[in-house]
């Protein structure tokens, strides 16, 4: 797949879900499915969570915008040790 | 554009985010874009980002430094640093979570320096933040008890 497809699949479907965890349509699909008080209570839970799928978009941006292009010539010195140790530092 | 200035960049919108979506211009900016309804749903929806705000500006730079997540020929790779580091952040994450839990004394610290309105919003913000603390703190284990060993198994077994 190409990369920008895969991204705006990513991205697109992640803006899709907190679009679509805060519909009314959401919450009557809810309601029919599991009943007044399961369906109300499920739909509180998972519109108090849209935090969730926003830091996922959030961070996803931080790793393809900030460390996408970092390589082991970028990390600090304090990185690399570890990094010795497993025989892997030249890779 | 530099690896540095792209982080400061990164951190600083987001940081900027947290007190400017609950600013009363913020509001009115939205309901001037997109109508009184629509504009202040919007505006009252992302002033409750706080726990997202929160996980990400400390998430990012853990993955960033402590874990030194890059890119190799082959994909993403981890470059954690010595133990000793990452216990401290482990630590210091633990010292927030008793700090954003304890939104009534925290308000009582603050409002030694900021106007009383001003010492509660901060505060509550501290206390909405928590669940991003736990959840930064959860992302840290799963690195370290999952990715981390999950690495060494095929050389060790080589």
């Amino acid at each position: 797949m190409k990369p920008w497809l895969a991204r705006l699949l990513f991205y697109g479907g992640t803006l899709l879900v907190v679009t679509v965890m805060c519909q009314d349509d959401f919450k009557d699909l809810c309601l029919s499915l599991f009943g007044d008080d399961a369906g109300e209570s499920l739909f509180s839970f998972i519109r108090t969570n849209v935090e969730a799928p926003i830091s996922v978009i959030a961070l996803a941006l931080y790793l393809d915008l900030v460390l996408a292009r970092r390589t082991r010539d970028d990390l600090p010195e304090a990185n690399l040790p570890e990094a010795a140790l497993r025989g892997d530092a030249g890779a | 554009m530099s690896l540095g200035a792209r982080r400061l960049i990164y951190l600083a919108v987001v940081v900027a985010i947290m007190p400017l979506s609950g600013w009363g211009g913020t509001y009115t900016a939205w309901r001037t874009i997109f109508g009184d309804d629509v504009g202040q749903s919007l505006a009252v929806f992302f002033d409750l980002q706080v726990e997202t705000w929160s996980a990400v500006a400390l998430f990012a730079p853990i993955v960033d430094l402590i874990y030194g997540l890059h890119r190799t020929p082959q994909g993403w790779d981890l470059a954690p640093r010595r133990g000793i580091a990452r216990a401290a952040a482990y630590g210091a994450l633990l010292v927030l979570v008793v700090a954003c839990s304890g939104e009534g004394p925290l308000r009582d610290v603050f409002d030694v320096a900021l106007p009383g309105d001003v010492a509660a919003s901060v505060a509550h913000y501290f206390r909405r933040a928590l669940e991003g603390v736990l959840t930064v703190i959860g992302l840290m284990l799963f690195l370290d008890l999952i990715v981390r060993p999950g690495r060494r198994r095929p050389l060790a077994s080589a």
